[in-house]
């Protein structure tokens, strides 16, 4: 279990982020302040989040658009939920590349997506209990 | 009022249907548009529906496409939520048939506020569809008024169909529902009331 609300309360205080790919204040917001469903989502994201990230990995390793614009799409669509604008634009530019089928700069687009990833994952994990 | 969460991810629907019920919506979900079809086509159906834009089976713009070619009297309030943002994506959705679109991750207000609409356009639709079922029923019963109908010169009962007579009264309670109060007018209570008075001892 995550400790959301030290998290939430160390933003407010510092009027800085704790992690900067991550704005679990603004998705608390969004969750009507429940304390509760934001540490359900967490537990759902990293859940599902190797996943989502493997369904992009596949689809640029086998250089399929259209799995790549569906994978992309879809971790868009639950990352963002956490407040992860950063990791959302990655995801979205990914979705464009699989939308037009050029997918020369995929790979390294992935690669920075991933890292992203990593650094949200990581504070949600590092958060104590 | 019922809403239908039709979304694949587990996550965002998590989501949604947690934050409707803390809204006071009752609410059912799928993961896939061929099952949001038959729960928008069954007899418990939503009123609203939130509509992912990529969903497995059917695609939330076919459900869509389906839903308004049933052309209902009470048809759903179709939101599309998802995170598809480009202006081309919002032409499209609405072009099937979806009356509001809304991307992903919603921002809480402005979902709030799109389903306010949502459940006035509800209930506005269902306010005229009762109303035109009761114009409906007037209508046929003027029909049914409205025909050449045989009457005794004798006893003036009226024939319903081919061998049924019964009282012009009893005839028009019948086929239109009139409410009939028996009295006397002055002209019989003179021909017929008071030469029976006389004949009392």
């Amino acid at each position: 279990m995550l400790d959301v609300e030290s998290e939430t309360a160390a933003m407010d205080g510092g009027g800085r982020r704790a992690h900067p790919a991550l704005d679990l204040d603004a998705a608390l917001r969004r969750l009507e302040g429940d304390r509760q469903l934001l540490r359900e989502v967490i537990d759902l994201f990293l859940q599902d989040c190797p996943r989502l990230t493997g369904g992009i990995r596949e689809a640029i390793n086998s250089r399929d658009a259209a799995a790549l614009k569906m994978g992309a799409h879809k971790l868009k669509g639950c990352i963002g939920y956490l407040g992860a604008d950063d990791a959302v634009q990655m995801a979205y530019r990914l979705e464009c590349m699989g939308e037009t089928g050029n997918l020369e700069r995929a790979p390294q687009c992935f690669r920075e997506l991933l890292e992203v990833v990593e650094q949200v994952v990581q504070a949600l994990q590092e958060t104590p209990a | 009022m019922k809403i239908l969460v039709a979304e694949d991810e587990t996550l965002p629907r998590h989501v949604l249907q947690s934050v409707l019920k803390k809204w006071g919506y009752e609410t059912v979900s799928t993961d896939n548009g061929q099952s949001a079809l038959e729960i928008l086509e069954g007899p418990e159906r939503p009123d609203i529906a939130l509509l992912d834009w990529s969903m497995p089976q059917l695609d939330g713009l076919e459900v869509c496409r389906r839903i308004r070619d049933k052309q209902r009297v009470d048809p759903p309030y179709i939101i599309f939520l998802t995170a598809k943002s480009t202006s081309e994506n919002l032409v499209l959705g609405l072009q099937a048939g979806a009356d509001d679109y809304i991307t992903k991750p919603f921002d809480r207000d402005e979902l709030q506020a799109r389903l306010q609409v949502g459940a006035r356009i509800v209930e506005l639709q269902h306010t005229l569809a009762k109303r035109v079922r009761e114009l409906e029923d007037s209508l046929a019963q003027i029909k049914e008024l409205r025909r050449l109908l045989p009457i005794c010169s004798y006893c003036r009962k009226v024939r319903a169909d081919e061998d049924y007579w019964q009282q012009v009264d009893e005839y028009l309670t019948a086929q239109a529902a009139l409410q009939f109060s028996h009295s006397i007018c002055p002209e019989c209570w003179t021909k017929h009331v008071i030469p029976q008075l006389q004949t009392v001892p």
